[in-house]
């Protein structure tokens, strides 16, 4: 080991205080930097693993590809992997289809085709069926026996001569009841059979593929490639189809890494600027020493190295901690988020995949970033002292006494002197260094003051209010563009809507309803706005003239009453339209095709006003207009919501009652302010539960500070608090002194935490309000965690400095005066 | 016969155990006499600024008492030990140990402002015009030259009017010219305000200067 090193050993033992120090901040570093991005990707990867089991996982198939097509497609770059279906025959059952398809390996896994039992048919009198066919041809048999089943071979112009076949049952699929009721069901066959059945020209497969490296892309990216390959390949349009459901159970916002790589930002920033305080703080009196090493002939290169070095041994025991300690805070905290807070469908596929131990949240990348970015840090770090280091002359570190050199010769001073003028004397000493210290100790204070303002102005029971007037809520409840049920579009409902006065005399006659206030809704594609290639679709909101002066109230731009609405050329637009059209003014005029009942209508209105809205208002429609205007343009009842008013205190058994009236009704819904709460409560909780885990390792990393601070600030001064006693200064006078320095310390902290991070608070409540984050909506003074802080920092104060003071008696004064001898 | 100010009984102090002991005072007994200016003389390791700690109640002893104007001071509790300390004892340190932070002014009281007290204006300005450093009284100790620091260390030590001044080694870190000045300042403060003056050197220009002169070598007192 060469002088550089042992040196940098030696101090390592010998500094053992400000290196613990050091090395648990370096280690709550760590942790951040590598729990953050471990819970946040192992998130995304136990979602994906989590559909994947769900969903089938290709991203896309193209129709009707023949043979040729095929080949060249497993050849694309772009493709990762393809698979083969092919549809050979049809069994002819009555109201129902059952189609024989052949699926090649690749398909089966593509389209997550599970055998309850048995095996996959590979000969070709060969099958596989399951019970529910089985029961709809009244056959009774089971795996192992063979069965005669008719079939009619699919051809180009349609399906051939019914045919009858025997097959050995290989394999039993599962039935569901969606296959029951529609009575559509499918049977796997061979390869063998559908190469004997169908000739090569009449083949026209479909090929279920998945895009090479799609994680890396967004649904429109993946859309976009599959497109490209199909013009390229002569697939028609129609042909392509993309799965819908799995694409966007897969999408990530690209909002959450650039989330991930801020919070690491901050993390990183705060590190560095704890370990770089801890250095400097007490480079004061390793100054003198380093002095003599320099003396004695080591070159500024080597002095350099050795506080380099030195830094770099305490972070290559703490990062390694960080890293063991961060994997184990990891799993346990992730496992508890899945359990506490993922989707309800997911949670329980998350949970087992992660028993399972099928994913893994602990990636090789992470923990080599973890520690490339917390040595970094320590690096900046070490680069101040390592500069204060470096460039003092060895005679002057020699005579370093500890205190500072300031230009500064003359003081006004005080005519008498007292324990207070006397600690603000010390404090105004280094002003650079009591500045640095309060700052660097209340960045934390303030960050925390701003997440705690947002946190406290997303209150559960506001939110939910605003977006339910009262505490029921019955909705229609219908699909749009979902070309298999055309009977669920609400053009199709609304002739015969289901809130009529049937229901409505039925809800009124349970006991505790007080009233009924419905809003209808009518779709609309805008033509002035483009959403990819179609026309913008959107929703108007008709509400009732009870709400008129709600409606009123908010206008934020223009000016506008229900009764000009009424006039039918006038509309309201909510703000958040905006942000998709930000140059529509009051005056524009929209034209639009509304999707009334009896077909498409075009309409044109003039933007009367901008309004903010609340969602009990808008129903997340982005128009308004008045109902009756609705009703008229729809052309039916174009009633969607209906919201139900309860007296106080009967609202649990309207609920229940109402919930048994619309459970024969097939396109209603209810939603209540108690789930409406319980929602919100989910979501805020669980930010809040991150949030403040987060802020205390920060608070951690800045209470390192801390101590450093206040043993320093009594370490340096050793000498003269010995000289003080000894020119009089009492025991007890000194623990005031002290406390004294620390109550500033702590004033100080409070003062800018508490002050700047009230008003920072409040200006990130505007910015959340504007961008409707958590659903925001007005201003409440996070009281609780502001006392929360103020003790926190008061209660972690008193204690240093009752401990540091318990450290310093141990010394005797005449060792403490001694040190300078 | 003048009045004993200072006294020591069988005064005991020693470090380390077994082999390794170290007796830096072993039962020493001596007396100075109220306005007496006496030196302490002793090679380095002699056990004469264990001495002087221990007089000037900074240091408690194993064995033995001090007693200052006949009270025993280590019979008092360590808050009435400072308390007594800056009431009757006024110290004077080789190194100046001035407070880096506070003006000349503020150092001279300090010692008065920590009693509580309010400080004697004419007087501590009578004193500051004495040892020359009246018109520096806002400057930073850190702009002072040694022999301007150690003189306002001495009237720190003096303004308090404390009944005995005890100095270790005061000219230790001065040039030999300035040192003689100190020295000559410091006798003349004492003998003016009639105060009692207890010196460790090794000089023994400075030890003919005393009234009294006493040696100490491993940690007794050898000669009177």
């Amino acid at each position: 080991m060469n002088t550089v090193n042992q040196t940098a050993l030696a101090n390592l033992k010998q500094n053992k205080g400000k290196n613990i120090l050091t090395g648990i901040a370096i280690f709550l570093t760590t942790l951040l930097v590598f729990i953050i991005p471990t819970v946040g990707f192992g998130q995304i990867d136990a979602q994906k693993a989590a559909i994947n089991e769900i969903y089938p996982p290709f991203h896309g198939m193209y129709r009707d590809v023949d043979e040729k097509t095929a080949g060249e497609l497993s050849h694309r770059a772009e493709i990762e992997t393809i698979g083969l279906r092919q549809d050979v025959a049809q069994i002819p059952i009555e109201d129902g289809t059952c189609a024989m398809i052949y699926l090649d390996e690749i398909a089966w896994k593509l389209n997550k085709t599970e055998l309850e039992e048995g095996y996959a048919p590979t000969k070709k009198e060969e099958i596989a069926v399951s019970q529910g066919i089985l029961d709809e041809l009244g056959i009774s048999a089971g795996i192992g026996d063979t069965v005669s089943l008719p079939f009619q071979v699919i051809e180009s112009g349609g399906v051939g001569y019914e045919k009858t076949a025997e097959f050995e049952i290989t394999g039993l699929l599962p039935t569901s009841d969606d296959q029951k009721n529609q009575k559509t069901y499918f049977t796997l066959v061979s390869r063998e059979f559908m190469e004997e059945q169908q000739l090569e020209a009449d083949r026209r497969y479909r090929v279920l593929f998945r895009i090479l490296n799609a994680d890396s892309m967004t649904s429109d990216e993946i859309e976009g490639v599959m497109k490209d390959i199909a013009a390229d390949l002569g697939i028609a349009e129609v042909n392509v189809v993309s799965n819908g459901d799995y694409l966007w159970a897969n999408y990530v916002d690209p909002a959450f890494y650039t989330g991930i790589a801020l919070v690491l930002l901050i993390v990183v920033l705060a590190g560095i600027l704890t370990i770089c305080s801890i250095y400097y703080i007490s480079m004061v009196y390793k100054v003198q020493e380093y002095g003599k090493i320099k003396a004695l002939g080591a070159t500024k290169r080597q002095i350099r190295q050795m506080v380099f070095r030195e830094g770099m041994l305490v972070a290559a025991i703490a990062v390694p901690v960080g890293l063991i300690v961060g994997s184990i805070l990891s799993k346990i905290g992730f496992s508890y988020l899945v359990r506490s807070y993922a989707a309800d469908n997911m949670k329980e596929v998350m949970a087992r995949l992660l028993e399972q131990n099928q994913i893994s949240i602990w990636k090789p990348w992470i923990y080599l970033m973890a520690v490339a970015v917390t040595l970094l840090s320590v690096v900046i770090s070490l680069c101040c002292p390592m500069r204060i280091v470096s460039r003092i002359s060895p005679v002057e570190a020699m005579r370093y006494d500890g205190n500072m050199k300031t230009s500064q010769k003359k003081r006004k001073g005080h005519r008498e002197m007292s324990l207070s003028s006397l600690t603000s004397a010390n404090l105004s000493r280094n002003k650079k260094r009591t500045i640095l210290t309060i700052v660097t100790l209340s960045l934390t204070g303030i960050f925390f003051m701003m997440l705690s303002t947002i946190l406290s102005c997303a209150d559960p029971k506001e939110i939910a209010r605003s977006a339910m007037f009262d505490d029921l809520l019955v909705v229609i409840d219908s699909a749009h563009g979902d070309k298999m049920h055309p009977e669920w579009e609400w053009q199709s409902i609304c002739k015969n809507n289901p809130l009529n006065d049937d229901l409505e005399k039925q809800i009124l006659e349970i006991p505790g309803v007080n009233k009924i206030t419905k809003s209808s809704e009518l779709m609309a594609k805008l033509k002035e706005l483009m959403y990819g290639d179609d026309l913008w679709e959107t929703s108007i909101v008709g509400i009732p003239k009870e709400y008129a002066p709600k409606m009123e109230e908010c206008i934020v731009q223009g000016k506008v009453t229900y009764e000009e609405l009424l006039g039918g050329d006038k509309i309201l637009v909510d703000k958040t339209m905006l942000h998709w059209a930000p140059d529509w003014k009051v005056g524009d005029t929209l034209h639009m095709i509304l999707e009334c009942g009896d077909g498409p209508v075009e309409k044109s209105f003039e933007i009367a006003a901008i309004a903010d809205l609340p969602q009990g208002l808008l129903h997340y429609a982005s128009l308004v207009l008045p109902k009756e205007v609705v009703d008229e343009l729809g052309g039916y009842s174009m009633d969607y919501y209906w919201s139900v008013g309860t007296d106080k205190g009967s609202t649990p058994e309207a609920e229940d009652q109402l919930r048994a009236i619309l459970d024969s009704q097939e396109f209603l819904d209810m939603t209540t302010y108690e789930e409406e709460v319980a929602e919100n409560k989910k979501n805020t909780g669980f930010s809040a539960q991150i949030v403040y885990v987060f802020m205390a390792v920060l608070g951690g990393i800045g209470i390192m500070n801390l101590i450093n601070t206040l043993i320093n600030s009594i370490y340096v001064r050793r000498r003269e608090l010995g000289i003080l006693q000894a020119i009089g200064l009492s025991e007890k006078q000194m623990v005031q002194m002290l406390q004294l320095e620390g109550i500033f310390y702590t004033a100080g902290t409070l003062l800018l935490s508490l002050g700047i991070g009230s008003l920072a608070g409040y200006l990130t409540f505007l910015y959340a309000k504007e961008n409707r984050i958590l659903g925001i909506l007005s201003y409440h003074y996070p009281v609780w965690q502001a006392v929360f802080l103020a003790a926190v920092v008061l209660v972690i104060q008193l204690l240093l400095t009752y401990l540091i003071i318990r450290i310093f008696r141990k010394q005797s004064m005449i060792d403490r005066i001694r040190f300078s001898e | 016969m003048s009045e004993r100010i200072l006294e020591t009984e069988n005064l005991c102090k020693y470090y380390g155990s077994g082999e390794n002991i170290v007796k830096a005072i072993d039962h020493t007994s001596m007396y100075i006499q109220r306005g007496e200016f006496t030196a302490i003389v002793g090679r380095s390791g002699s056990g004469k600024s264990t001495l002087l700690h221990m007089l000037g109640a900074l240091d408690r002893p194993d064995s033995g008492k001090v007693l200052i104007e006949g009270k025993d001071i280590f019979s008092l509790k360590d808050e009435q030990l400072a308390i007594f300390r800056r009431r009757k004892i006024g110290f004077v340190f080789q190194n100046f140990n001035l407070i880096p932070s506070l003006n000349v002014w503020e150092n001279i009281v300090l010692p008065i402002g920590l009693d509580k007290k309010k400080a004697d204006r004419h007087f501590v300005l009578d004193l500051a015009e004495k040892i020359g450093i009246a018109n520096r009284l806002e400057v930073l100790p850190n702009t002072l030259s040694g022999g301007q620091q150690q003189r306002v260390a001495i009237a720190r030590a003096l303004a308090a009017k404390p009944a005995v001044i005890l100095a270790d080694e005061p000219t230790g870190s001065l040039d030999s010219s300035t040192e003689l000045e100190v020295i000559s300042l410091l006798k003349s403060c004492v003998s003016e305000y009639g105060q009692t003056l207890v010196m460790i050197t090794h000089d023994e220009t400075i030890a003919q200067m005393a009234d009294r002169s006493l040696v100490i070598a491993d940690g007794k007192v050898v000669s009177k």
